[in-house]
């Protein structure tokens, strides 16, 4: 239960985070897509939504460093698809770099150099374990996401490897040294675009909002700063005393009594839809209380859409920053994942996403690192995007200055299909970068330095960005 | 006023949910003699499979009824007896428990198997959620009518049968004296078998009606750990009084709803209360509700443990700390690492040895003391910043002080608990400490000081420094932590050995004629729990330490379950049955199910067989009470008995440290993988004293057991020994002549025991 928890929260977190100047459409052209635009040797026409392939052959050599040879790079990625608690957690981002690894050697590699991949399962409780292999054989980790990743941060700052994480949970990890994501979700920043866009969608949702929250540790976390979220725009939860039981309830009506005597016209939560869930809304449904239901972006899922097929949950509204599968025909990136992914039979979902856009991230640079490819060479280059929306995949954010996007999009679910409908025109995000608010630090869980690096496990030797 | 009504009503059909769960422990503690800990895995197994009939494959719901409650609920029950449960008459207390605690863990697993867990899946209200009746503005839905007339009809139909009918008298005779029974005519196995069927059938039908009461949506765990919330209802009656535990359960689903209804909201710490309720509940009615009184004589149990010398023991020590030594260079960093984490269980395992093995007390928490002295470590003990930063010795000492005054306070309202008393109450702690203390997670003022106990749910526990020796390197971890789990299991032996020693085995076997001796049976319980906190302590600090890091479900109850499960399993009364149950509940199942995860990955077009051989692994957990009522002194005292026989079988001896030396050398040279390493020198050990028998009988084997062996050829038959009955059988037999009358049968008995403790080693 705690699990799925924390991995879906720190998934809806990542997914809710957005940052930029509102350049609204994917067009606006990112830098790291400009420098690899020009018309390389590699003259490879393939894109990746509106990213030029940073894939395609060369003639880099040496072995630059681990991992590293005259005709290969060694990355290592996963997920906790084999935790026995939930089969198969996460698996879309394990089988998403999977598929970007066959389509980038196919254009060639690298700069010349085959990607070879050593794929991970830590299984939720072997974080650390697949940490210290990845430290003894690769270059990078590269689109992977661990539930358990804080206890592995101590081993990856030790043996020093950096990574393009497909997702963090830990704050230590989130704020870590030698540590880029495609769509960072730092813990002293949070976007708030979801819920101002719920605000402005919905009128309940200013006067008479509420935060279904549970016992665990990280729907806690979340919501205290969801809570803070909404007081800097304005709206101030009901607080009606509702908290499941991360265990489970042997009864979920009386907490829609509460929810109904309480007067609440919208609620959200951080919880992850697993079944507790479910049975709160069912209760909702039963007793007569008809919130409008504005969710985190793990709300956007198979699962959910499969439990709505009678319509009980037909208010649920989810924020998000990534491009739903829906937008595919507006948004090539989203299409060409698809193709890409369900071309291996691998699993799609926004994690899967998630991955990919930090396999694209992680490979521009090193296309950029050209011939001397070493971990300075990618921290370097990381360090310098700043803009960021993985060929389309999602908004715009900052993977170099660790900071969120600023916008939001938010689906409804009618029946089993999520529909776009705010903003108005499908495929665009609503964007303003005074969404991105700062956080308390007493929420931070982590002691930051001057930098913003988690001094946790800081030594004085980590490769830090130069030049 | 609708409101307080709304509630009311609401709180009296979750007390009728919980009646109806509690009613079911009842009926098999009064039948069986066995709380059933996987009662309510045993309901949500049937409830999933009355999902799949109904809904997932769209029968009708009455033929679905009758075929999960009708049959699958009394099958499940019988064959529940008949596998598992009819082996453990007469073991202790912690044999039985863990043996349904083994049934619930594997249940759960093959839920999770059969039905993905995080899918929704839905279980209709009979008549459907809109078939409803209003009542003073209070609505009511026809399946919660139903509900509470069941968990009546169920409560009266229990009682009849209890006290009014003689098929429910011979059921509670033959938990008594079984002997009796049979005396009068009665067959105790075929009551047993029945009245398991009965709390089976039970236990589906209240799954399948509370479900839809509670929202619906079915998950495994839920289910399962509503029963442990019931286990404080059954309390009320002591397990004995099916109208008491009504009135415990009513009570219990009131207060549950009114917290929820009127505690102020912006007491933070409401929700984490509410959900320790039962608990609290719990354990207030265990301290509070008159106890039976001390047993008289003792009682047998097939439990038997074999103390070793102190000196056998010291050199078994040292054996230990080398082969670690010797396996290192076999090992990457990573399996270091995992097998330092597992020593760590190991000496959180030799808590239980003391307490459980020596002392004949029950603490099903023990990781909670590991989680007391966790916490006290984390904020006051560490020293040093970012990779730098260590844990001291003094903050380490403290740790263990705290665990150990805590474990005494724990013990001080328990004291005059005994055995499945006991259990629940360590089992009340542990779960309390999981929600409220664990669960600290945010910052609040109190007194003045700006605090939270578990900041964040997550604590970052740096490795311990003492002087020179510096924890952070895996193998010095593994190799201090092996010689900590020698040391204090040497402690342990000589302990058992000394007077106080003798003193705890006195109480374990009879308290009453403990006390009659003299003996003070509080100071007793009192400083044996102390110590054993104190140990556990140590080493759950040194667990955080080799995590690295720690979160609550790190010390959750299940994991705690699970480790004196398989301390059980090895042999609570031996130090070593605490190595093996440490290593394996520590680290052995996350390497075999890590083993098979990569097996899967590694291997695409066989992922799908080694997948299913890890759930496999899993779901047999559930069988492990077979083991343990056949052998229930542990498997390491099979394998001490049958190297006991060796003694004398020197040769056999070197045969098998020589094969063991060149196992070990192959292994160092690569010619063979670790894996096989592994399981050819776990191979070698476990029949080695089968070879022993097979190739110097003379030595290995008794007299009787010899001469029994002895085989001579038919035709030399009678010439050198005596030309008695048996042998003239014998040619009978070997003529293929008819067995005469009365002779024959019974002596096949003998081997055929025999070759059952083998298949279970």
């Amino acid at each position: 239960m705690e699990v799925k928890a924390i991995t879906r929260l720190a998934a809806g977190a990542l997914a809710l985070v957005t940052l930029a100047a509102c350049a609204s459409e994917r067009g606006a052209a990112p830098e790291a897509t400009a420098a690899a635009g020009q018309p390389s040797a590699a003259a490879s026409q393939e894109t990746f939504g509106t990213l030029q392939s940073p894939c395609g052959p060369g003639s880099a050599k040496g072995a630059t460093d681990q991992g590293v040879t005259d005709t290969g790079i060694t990355i290592g990625f996963g997920d906790d698809r084999g935790f026995p608690k939930a089969p198969g957690l996460s698996k879309e981002m394990g089988d998403a770099v999977g598929a970007m690894i066959k389509w980038c050697n196919g254009q060639g590699g690298i700069n010349g150099r085959k990607i070879t991949g050593n794929q991970y399962d830590a299984a939720y409780m072997q974080a650390a374990t697949v940490m210290q292999k990845a430290c003894k054989q690769d270059f990078m980790l590269v689109g992977h996401g661990f539930a358990l990743d804080e206890a592995a941060e101590q081993y990856r700052v030790g043996c020093k490897l950096p990574m393009v994480a497909g997702y963090t949970v830990g704050p230590n990890a989130a704020m870590g040294p030698m540590k880029f994501e495609p769509v960072p979700y730092p813990v002293d920043h949070f976007n708030a675009a979801p819920l101002r866009v719920a605000a402005k969608t919905f009128p309940g949702f200013s006067s008479d909002v509420d935060l279904i929250t549970s016992t665990s540790p990280a729907v806690m976390a979340g919501s205290k700063k969801i809570e803070a979220a909404m007081k800097s725009i304005g709206v101030t939860p009901k607080k009606c005393g509702v908290q499941l039981n991360n265990e489970g309830d042997p009864s979920y009506v009386p907490f829609a009594e509460k929810f109904k005597s309480c007067g609440v016209k919208a609620l959200w939560t951080s919880k992850s839809p697993d079944p507790a869930s479910f049975s709160l809304l069912e209760a909702l449904d039963r007793v007569g209380a008809d919130p409008t239901l504005v969710f985190e972006a793990t709300w956007y899922s198979q699962t959910v859409a499969k439990w709505n097929a009678a319509g009980q949950g037909d208010n649920l509204h989810a924020g998000l920053i990534f491009q739903p599968f829906e937008n595919a025909g507006q948004v090539p990136a989203v299409k060409k994942y698809l193709d890409l992914v369900n071309a291996e039979s691998g699993k799609t979902a926004l994690l899967g996403m998630q991955a990919t856009s930090a396999f694209l991230l992680w490979a521009t640079a090193a296309k950029d690192c050209g011939s001397d490819l070493t971990r300075q060479c990618m921290v370097n280059k990381l360090s310098q995007v700043h803009e960021w929306t993985g060929g389309g995949l999602h908004a715009p954010t900052d993977p170099g200055g660790n900071l969120p996007a600023s916008c939001s999009l938010m689906v409804k679910l009618t029946g089993s299909t999520y529909k776009q409908v705010a903003p108005a025109t499908v495929g665009e995000f609503d964007c303003d970068p005074s969404n991105v608010i700062k956080t308390d630090p007493s929420t931070w869980g982590t002691k930051l330095g001057e930098d913003r690096i988690a001094t946790t496990f800081l030594t004085a030797d980590v490769i830090k960005p130069q030049g | 006023m609708t409101t307080f009504l709304t509630f009311t009503l609401l709180g009296l059909v979750l007390g009728a949910v919980y009646a109806i769960a509690a009613s079911g422990l009842v009926l098999t503690y009064n039948t069986s003699g066995i709380f059933n800990f996987a009662h309510g895995a045993q309901a949500m197994l049937g409830t999933f499979l009355y999902w799949q009939l109904a809904h997932g494959w769209g029968w009708p719901v009455w033929l679905a009824l009758i075929v999960v409650v009708g049959v699958v609920g009394p099958l499940m029950g019988a064959a529940l007896h008949a596998v598992i449960m009819k082996g453990l008459r007469d073991t202790a207390d912690v044999t039985r428990i863990v043996v349904t605690v083994a049934i619930m863990l594997g249940m759960v697993f093959l839920s999770q198997w059969l039905w993905h867990p995080e899918e929704a899946r839905v279980v209709e209200m009979f008549f459907g959620a809109n078939a409803k009746v209003e009542f003073l503005g209070v609505v009511v839905r026809v399946h919660e009518i139903i509900c509470l007339l069941v968990a009546a009809a169920i409560a009266v139909g229990l009682r009849m049968l209890f006290t009014r009918s003689r098929v429910g008298l011979v059921m509670r005779g033959t938990v008594d004296d079984p002997d009796l029974i049979r005396l009068n005519g009665h067959n105790p196995d075929r009551v047993a078998a029945l009245s398991w069927a009965m709390g089976s059938t039970l236990a589906v039908l209240a799954g399948i009606l509370i479900t839809p009461i509670g929202g619906g949506a079915l998950e495994a765990n839920a289910l399962t750990l509503l029963v442990i919330d019931a286990f404080a209802a059954a309390m009320f009656g002591r397990l004995r009084s099916i109208p008491r535990t009504f009135v415990g359960a009513m009570v219990l689903g009131l207060a549950a709803t009114y917290v929820t209804a009127y505690f102020p909201t912006d007491w933070t710490w409401a929700g984490n209360l509410r959900v320790s309720l039962p608990m609290i509940i719990l354990f207030v009615v265990l301290v509070l509700l008159p106890q039976d009184r001390l047993r008289g004589a003792a009682i047998r149990t097939r439990e038997r443990y074999r103390v070793p010398t102190v000196r056998r023991a010291v050199v078994w020590g040292a054996v230990l700390v080398a082969a670690v030594v010797l396996l290192m260079p076999l090992m990457e960093d990573t399996s270091i690492t995992t097998f330092g984490l597992g020593m760590t269980f190991a000496i959180i395992a030799l808590s239980l040895t003391l307490l459980t093995g020596y002392a004949g007390e029950l603490n099903l928490a023990p990781l909670a003391f590991g989680a007391v002295a966790t916490i006290v470590a984390f904020h006051f003990g560490i020293t040093g910043t970012g990779l730098a930063a260590r844990l001291t010795l003094w903050g380490i000492l403290l740790a263990v002080l705290v665990a150990a005054v805590v474990g005494g306070l724990v013990a001080l309202p328990a004291l005059r608990l005994r055995g499945l008393y006991l259990a629940l109450a360590t089992m009340a702690f542990g779960v309390f400490l999981s929600n409220m203390v664990l669960r600290d997670t945010v910052e609040h003022t109190l007194f003045g000081v700006t605090f939270s106990l578990f900041p964040n749910g997550t604590l970052i526990v740096p490795p311990l420094q003492i002087g020179p020796l510096d924890l952070r390197d895996p193998g010095t971890l593994l190799i201090t932590a092996t010689a900590l789990f020698a040391a204090i299991a040497v402690g342990l032996v000589a302990l058992r050995g000394s007077g106080y020693g003798r003193r705890l085995a006195a109480m374990k076997d009879s308290p009453a004629a403990t006390a009659m001796l003299g003996q003070d049976l509080v100071r007793l319980k009192f400083g044996v729990f102390m110590l054993s906190a104190a140990i556990a302590g140590l080493g759950g600090v040194l667990m955080s330490t080799a995590s690295g890091s720690v979160a609550g479900e790190n010390f959750a109850i299940t994991a705690g379950l699970s480790l004196v499960m398989l301390t059980v399993v090895g042999g609570i009364g031996y130090v070593s049955g605490a190595l093996f149950g440490g290593l394996m509940s520590g680290v052995g199942f996350v390497i075999i199910i890590g083993t098979f995860n990569d097996l899967a990955m590694a291997t695409p077009e066989m992922a799908g067989i080694y997948k299913t051989l890890g759930q496999v692994v899993l779901v047999a957990t559930a069988l492990i009470g077979m083991g343990v009522g056949k052998n229930p002194s542990g498997l390491v005292h099979d394998l001490f008995d049958g190297y006991r026989t060796l003694r004398g079988a020197r040769p056999v001896l070197a045969g098998g440290a020589a094969a063991g030396a060149v196992l070990y050398l192959l292994a160092l040279t690569g010619v063979i993988g670790n894996w096989w390493f592994a399981i050819l020198t776990v191979l070698l050990v476990t029949t080695l004293p089968a070879f022993g028998r097979a190739l110097m009988p003379r030595a290995v084997l008794s007299e009787e057991e010899f001469a029994r062996r002895r085989t001579v050829p038919p035709e030399l038959a009678g010439i050198d020994e005596p030309y008695t009955d048996d042998l003239r059988d014998r040619l009978d037999r070997e003529l293929g002549l008819p067995v005469r009358e009365g002779r024959g049968g019974p002596r096949a008995r003998p081997a055929v025991e025999e070759g059952d403790v083998h298949a279970i080693a």
